[in-house]
Parts: structure tokens; sequence; C-alpha cells
């Protein structure tokens, strides 16, 4: 992964926005999205959260009474998910600092991802491995959430193109255009991502490529069944509608047997 | 599958897939120095008789005994007719070790398999099952170009079977949340009388990418050793025809 800035903004400019502040302006936290999780967390005693990011899904979770602990790989956003779960003044929460390798002794009643994770993750032996983990650290009968990119989104075209822009808290608007090669053969979605950010008159851009694997719904099954762990139900969106062709999402969910 | 099907279907598809010849050289160059042939997917036993000429010992699987039938008369007729290298079982459930020097799906073989987790049983099978140094080939259509090309498409074949003409109308589309090919094999049967048949039969084939044959292997302790594109050899990209993967024991497990 790279990363550059080709911004003009000059030695006195305003910072550029830092990742939560970036991935708010674009990302409603909507109530569908957190009753999705929410309603998940309220059949298990303990929910650890795999890639918490700086706690965005995981301090709301915490705030409406769940237990809830998160592994991340970031330490700048592990130190902002802790600071703001003693600013709320939560206790039995914790982040651990660690990537998706990470294993902890405890057994979870549900583990979940927030997001396309898992895509983040190039190597299928590497997602076989976290899989693996992910099995050691659920209790029997506790369950897997995982949400992934619908093949659909990027089954057909030999690139995607995604802008999207948003209100930055601070002030000022933050935008993103991003590429994506979709590349069958390999199995990947190579994207070349521009990020700006304006306020005030001035304008920084940066840019990286990141690529993404295509973790398709094949794969889910052989992990899961080779990690024990058996499909519950498929989703298409975080708003509880099933999966088919046209949902915007793939969402499985699966039990430890 | 069949049900009300007028004709025999290994002699339908007989009449309807003629063996190409570069499908035909490939297989037996790629089997050539390997004693043991097991053909995963036998059908009507296409390949098994030019394999058997080429001085092989070949077990073929199939879980369609209607296939296995023409396959039986073929064999037959070719004067090797032993029933012991037939085979008829769900490849997904297969238990006993069948000692072979290469194992080969032939062509969709394995994309007829519709649970992920049948595909990657069948790999587990085979590691346990054959020879340390052997070799396993996987032929499957390029589910990249086909993708791109159709992802809604309708063919047409005619072929004369016993005086009848047979037309086969094939319809798919994918169904993208299950990395499924869906659709129907309509076909019409018209007969020597000028009596008309009609029959249609619901068919799912998986829409496989060669990430999946890598995680399979991974699991069954199995490397991709080559990739190619075609039956010339050629390589293997996102305009290929083919996608034709050989796999074989990691060294470590192989010793």
């Amino acid at each position: 992964m790279s990363s550059g800035s080709i911004g003009r903004g000059g030695r006195n400019a305003f910072e550029f926005p830092d990742y939560s502040e970036r991935f708010a302006a674009l990302n409603d936290l909507s109530e569908e999205y957190l009753s999705f999780f929410d309603r998940f967390a309220s059949d298990a005693d303990r929910s650890l959260e795999l890639g918490c990011g700086y706690g965005r899904i995981l301090l709301e979770l915490a705030q409406r009474g769940h237990r809830v602990d998160g592994i991340e790989r970031d330490g700048s956003m592990v130190a902002a998910a802790r600071m703001e779960l003693d600013r709320r003044g939560i206790s039995g929460c914790r982040i651990i600092h660690g990537d998706f390798r990470q294993t902890l002794s405890a057994e979870y009643d549900l583990v979940y991802f927030s997001n396309d994770t898992l895509a983040m993750l190039e190597s299928s032996e590497d997602r076989a491995d976290v899989f693996a983990r992910i099995a050691n650290m659920t209790a029997p009968g506790g369950r897997l959430v995982l949400p992934l990119a619908h093949p659909r989104t990027y089954l057909f075209d030999p690139t995607t193109q995604i802008s999207r822009t948003g209100r930055l808290s601070g002030g000022g608007e933050f935008e993103t255009d991003e590429v994506r090669f979709n590349d069958l053969t390999l199995g990947q979605r190579i994207g070349f991502r521009l990020e700006a950010a304006s306020r005030n008159g001035w304008r920084e851009v940066r840019s990286d490529i990141r690529p993404l694997a295509m973790v398709m719904p094949a794969e889910i099954e052989i992990l899961s069944e080779a990690f024990g762990f058996e499909t519950e139900t498929h989703y298409g969106d975080f708003d509880l509608s099933l999966l088919g062709p046209e949902s915007r999402r793939f969402i499985w969910v699966g039990r430890r047997k | 599958m069949s049900g009300g099907c007028p004709l025999h279907r290994g002699q339908l598809y007989d009449a309807m897939h003629k063996l190409p010849d570069d499908y035909r050289s490939f297989v037996i160059d790629i089997c050539r120095g390997s004693k043991r042939v097991l053909e995963m997917g036998v059908g009507t036993g296409r390949l098994m008789v030019p394999l058997i000429e080429a001085g092989h010992d070949v077990v073929g699987i199939d879980a369609d005994s209607q296939m296995l039938e023409c396959a039986r008369e073929k064999l037959a007729r070719a004067g090797g007719g032993a029933d012991a290298r037939l085979i008829c079982a769900d490849l997904t459930r297969l238990e006993e070790p069948i000692p072979a020097d290469i194992a080969i799906f032939s062509s969709n073989t394995l994309s007829l398999i519709g649970s992920a987790t049948g595909r990657s049983r069948i790999f587990g099978w085979l590691a346990r099952s054959l020879q340390p140094d052997a070799r396993i080939v996987v032929i499957l259509n390029n589910t990249a170009r086909l993708v791109r090309e159709s992802p809604n498409r309708e063919t047409v074949h005619t072929a004369m079977l016993d005086g009848m003409e047979v037309t086969v109308c094939e319809k798919r589309t994918l169904d993208p949340s299950r990395m499924m090919w869906v659709g129907t094999n309509r076909f019409v049967i018209d007969d020597l009388d000028g009596s008309k048949t009609e029959y249609c039969e619901n068919v799912a084939h998986a829409a496989i990418l060669p990430v999946e044959l890598e995680l399979i292997g991974s699991l069954h302790g199995l490397t991709i050793d080559e990739v190619f594109g075609d039956y010339d050899g050629g390589p293997f990209t996102r305009e290929s025809r083919k996608l034709i993967a050989v796999l074989s024991r990691k060294e470590e497990n192989a010793r």
C-alpha cells in the first residue's frame, strides 16, 4: 500500500482530517446499521468486533449496555477508542491492540466484522487462517457475522468508479474518488483512490492504492464448514432483507457448532 | 434430473457434444507417464476409451448411471469392457481410496457439484487417496470470460439421433449472490412419424474462480503447479476460454 500527498496546502494549511473524521464524513451511522449489530449483540453475553477502528460501532453498542471487546491494529485508533470508552464512563469493554491473527483466550458468543474488512486480507490462505482463529474464539452456538461486498458489485464490469462526498465535522468538505480494477482471474479489486479535503479555501488531495480481495460466497461456505460453523442466514443488507441477486450486500451469519 | 426425458440421457449427450480433438489430445498428453488414471465425471466415457488405447489403467467415476451405461457400451465395443473400471457414485461422498497417478476432472465436472463444501470434500478425498506424487487436473470454463461476455446466454444446438431430430435450447443466467449459473435445457424432439415431444430440465452450474481452487488446495495440502488458458497449453488470462489447473501435494506432505 502506498500513500502520497499532492496537496497545494502549504505549511499553514489546515491539517488533513484524521481517519475517524474522514470516515464519519462519508458514512452515516444509521439506526438501521446499528440495530443490525445491536440485535445480534442482544443475544450474546460477550461480543468481539474484529477491526473495530476508533470504535464507531463498538462504542454505540457498549453505550447500549452490551459487553463488547474490540481488536484493532492501528495504535492511534486503539488510543482513540480507549479514550472514548473512558470519556463515556464505560467499563467492561476492552480494546486490544493487534491484528486479526491475534488469538484471545476468551470465548465470545458473537464475533463480528462491521464492514467488508475481511477483504483487506489479500491471500485466501490468510483468510483461512483468520477463520481458524475466529473459530477458536467463538463459543459453541455463538455467532459470526460477516458483511461482504455482493459479488454483483464487481463481477460484471472491469472497472467500478465510486465517488462520495460528505461534510467534515470540523467544517469543510471531504470527497473520495476511487476507481477499482476488478480482476476475476486474480480475485482482486485494486482500488486507486483520491481523497480530497477542503476547508476555508484550502484543499488537500491524497492518493493511495488498496488491493481488496473478492471474497466469494463459495469461499465462506468452504471456510465455515472447515472451521466448524454452520450457515444461519444470508442477508442482503443491514435492513435484514434476505440475500438475492440484486441485493446491496452479501452478509453471512453463521453459528459455531 | 431426467424424470420425463424420453431419450436416453447418455445417447443424447453424445449426440449433442462431439469430443473436440484438442480436448482429447490435451488429456492424452497430460496423462503421458502416469499409468493409473482416475477420471472424475467420466460420463459417457468419451475420454476413457482413448486413454485405455494409449495404455493407461483407467478408473472412471460418475454419479449418473445412464451416462455410465453408454460408457460401458463404449468399453465393450473397444474390447476393454471390465465393469470394475466404472464406478457409479456421488463424487462428494467417496471414502475408499483409489490409488492413481493422475486424477482428471473432465471438462466442467467440478462445476456440476453445486455446493462449494462438496467440491472441497472431493479434493480432501483425492489428497488422501492418490499416490504422493500424483497430479490432479481440473478443467473448467473461464468464469471471468463468460461473465463479461454474456451473463445471460442462450444457445441452440440441433443433432440427429436414431433418425430423430433433437434440438436443445440452453438458457443460462448468472445469479451473483450464489455464483451459480442457473437456467433450463429445453429439448424438442421431432420423431420420424412427425410427432413432437418437448421436455425441459432445470440446471445449475457453479461459476468457479481460480481463487477457489487455491483455497481448496491450501486446505487439503495441495498446491497449484500450473494453470493453462486452453488445451494448447497457453497461459491463463481473463480472455482465456478455459481454466485448466494442475495441482499436486505440497512437498512436505509428499515426503
